[in-house]
């Protein structure tokens, strides 16, 4: 049986400090046993803990909230009755072929069934062992599955959606009865037979419109205790740090049109000479020298081969762990030195240029170290809108700052998930992430700054929406409403039809009552969650 | 004048015992540390961390000493080794060698 040991009165915080610590009544960490050998009886052994768990909290009249790494930058993540510790329920899950829908068009192969805990790192290794790699991951590698696909997380991978599009199933628990697993997919994209959902003792719901609502669930629709996700053949991919005039590297942002860009990658271009399309593509700006270079990340997809050096520096360095908060403390008292501590820093907050390295997606993408308090907060803008919106971002950061933190902008495909916050065709993820500051009468406040930005994107007529594990004046009046339009009305619907009031109360926290998606929709027909037809 | 040259005497000798302190922690490039909800430490958040501070003594003929330590039926995800100043001087002059230790074990 799986076990749970209790920490009652634990001070929670999360992985970048941001916020906290939050008082928490009990934090439960729960260890599944590791003496079943067969993994999908494990798996349910760990559901029917969860499940106990569920029905100990609705006992107690308190809420309950599954976390995994503490990534997020905010208070996602945290409510303050109880909170589930579920990084330990990890297993990666080969899908056996006769698994696969009769329907679907998925190769088994390319499927793997992740427990809710499995981090992004254990998943890279583990899908290298099978000569695989998932499609995409963020910039770092500890988030949990579950978290990471429940707020958004993306990376600059062009062409290819945010980690949640690669979900194909999902296998929720949704209360304490036999009937509250869930196993969740497309009609319209179905990707495992009703015997798999048997064989984790769910049942199943075909529902397009379901699976995209739940698939960024901010973890208001229960338990996501596991994750089918596609995946692809292991590939390399070859980055090149180089700097690049903001001009051209601004009409790469606006058109991602690398064919026909001056800015061109020797040996990275086609036989005509025109530039190869990336994998990849980030920018690097510092907020207080606009007219100089940016710094560009760049990468290309290679096809695997078994010997190449190893990508990841043998010796490294980390700064003074106090020096973040040194940093903050100096800029708070003297922020007309931000401009030059963040030009000193530069060697440490922007990658080395003209450095080339070959590896693979979880090697591109290792391990990060914290370093002290941090904030970061994401717009996502339509391409279209990126050059704008940065001009737009630099004008705040410079009239009512300085703040110590840098620009960036990541691009990524749109995200099929009603609450995915690259919404747009092709989005713009327009970030600053820095030290975490506290505002006095000599510097303006991260709140007060993370308002001026909306106000500014909102004046200028620039649609946005924000990354829902970042920093952000969430409680800005209306705001998923502008960011969202109806697809937040969806959301709520959809949660109402599948939940109990009662179980949507409990899986309810104070940021989903900030972002006004906690309501629920009594009444909300169940026929929005019937399983669809399958198309033929 | 006195005030200006303790000042820098003081501001020397913290340049010296922060340059002498520092560490080296070894990790295994695939590997995932052992999980503790409970760490909130900064630099091993999250990680089950064992910190071992002890001293041994070496004989006027060995120059190591071993710390032989359980790490579940795997490996050692990390380890650190710690110098301070005040361990540089003690382990000089001294036989007893100040021992100070963190290490993770892999999950």
């Amino acid at each position: 049986m799986a076990t749970t040991k209790n920490h009652p009165r634990f001070d929670w915080t999360n992985f970048h400090f941001n916020g906290g610590p939050y008082p928490l009544k009990l934090m439960q960490d729960i260890a599944p046993d590791k003496s079943i050998a067969n993994p999908i009886d494990r798996y349910n052994d760990g559901a029917q803990e969860i499940q106990r768990l569920l029905q100990d909290s609705i006992d107690n009249n308190q809420r309950f909230r599954a976390y995994g790494s503490s990534w997020s930058l905010n208070n996602i993540a945290y409510q303050p009755d109880r909170m589930l510790y579920n990084s330990r329920l990890n297993l990666v899950i080969d899908v056996a072929a006769e698994h696969v829908h009769a329907a679907s068009t998925h190769n088994h192969q390319n499927l793997i069934f992740l427990e809710c805990g499995a981090v992004v790192k254990q998943i890279h290794n583990a899908l290298r062992q099978r000569g695989k790699s998932l499609k995409t991951c963020g910039a770092s590698n500890g988030q949990t599955i579950a978290g990471a696909i429940s707020t958004g997380v993306h990376g600059s991978a062009i062409d290819v959606g945010s980690i949640q599009d690669g979900v194909v199933g999902l296998s929720l628990i949704i209360g304490p009865s036999a009937n509250d697993r869930v196993y969740i997919e497309r009609a319209s994209v179905p990707a495992l037979s009703d015997g798999f959902a048997a064989s984790i003792q769910s049942r199943v719901i075909r529902n397009d419109d379901l699976f995209n609502a739940a698939l960024v669930s901010l973890g208001g629709f229960g338990v996501i205790h596991g994750v089918v996700m596609e995946v692809e053949d292991i590939f390399l991919l070859k980055r090149y740090v180089r700097n690049i005039n903001p001009h051209d590297a601004l009409e790469l942002a606006k058109t991602l049109n690398f064919k026909d860009s001056p800015f061109k990658i020797p040996g990275e271009t086609a036989a005509d000479g025109s530039g190869e399309r990336p994998y990849h593509y980030k920018l690097y700006i510092n907020p207080y020298r606009p007219n100089d270079d940016f710094v560009t990340e760049i990468m290309f997809k290679k096809p695997y081969v078994a010997n190449y050096p190893n990508p990841i520096p043998e010796i490294q360095s980390s700064i003074y762990k106090d020096l973040p908060s040194f940093i903050a403390w100096l800029a708070a008292k003297f922020k007309r030195s931000i401009p030059l501590l963040v030009a000193g820093l530069k060697s440490e907050v922007f990658p080395p240029v003209d450095t080339d390295v070959l590896g693979t997606l979880g090697e591109m993408f290792w391990d990060t170290s914290p370093q002290g308090a941090a904030f970061g907060s994401a717009f996502a803008i339509d391409i279209a809108d990126s050059e704008k919106a940065l001009a737009v971002l630099t004008k705040v950061i410079r009239d009512f700052g300085p703040i110590p933190g840098i620009l960036s902008m990541r691009f990524v495909s749109q995200s099929t998930a009603t609450l995915g916050f690259t919404r747009f065709p092709h989005t713009c993820v327009l970030e600053v992430d820095g030290v975490l500051w506290t505002g006095n009468r000599n510097i303006i406040s991260l709140e007060e700054y993370l308002i001026k930005c909306i106000e500014a994107l909102k004046a200028a007529g620039i649609p946005f929406a924000q990354h829902w594990g970042k920093n952000a004046a969430w409680g800005f009046p209306g705001l998923v409403d502008y960011m969202y339009g109806n697809a937040d009305d969806q959301w709520k619907n959809m949660r109402s039809a599948l939940l109990t009031k009662q179980m949507a109360d409990l899986f309810t926290n104070d940021f989903l009552n900030t972002v006004s998606l906690s309501d629920f929709r009594v009444g909300a027909p169940v026929e929005l969650i019937a399983t669809s037809e399958i198309p033929v | 004048m006195k005030s200006i040259a303790s000042r820098l005497l003081l501001a020397g000798i913290l340049v010296v015992l922060l340059a002498a302190c520092y560490s080296v922690k070894i990790r295994c490039r695939d590997c995932l540390p052992e999980k503790d909800p409970t760490n909130q430490d900064q630099a091993t958040f999250g990680h089950m961390v064992v910190s071992v501070d002890t001293a041994t003594k070496l004989g006027l003929f060995k120059d190591n000493a071993w710390l032989v330590k359980p790490c579940g039926d795997k490996g050692f995800y990390m380890v650190e080794m710690r110098v301070t100043f005040g361990m540089l001087m003690a382990n000089t002059f001294r036989k007893k060698k100040i021992m100070k230790v963190k290490y993770i074990c892999e999950e």
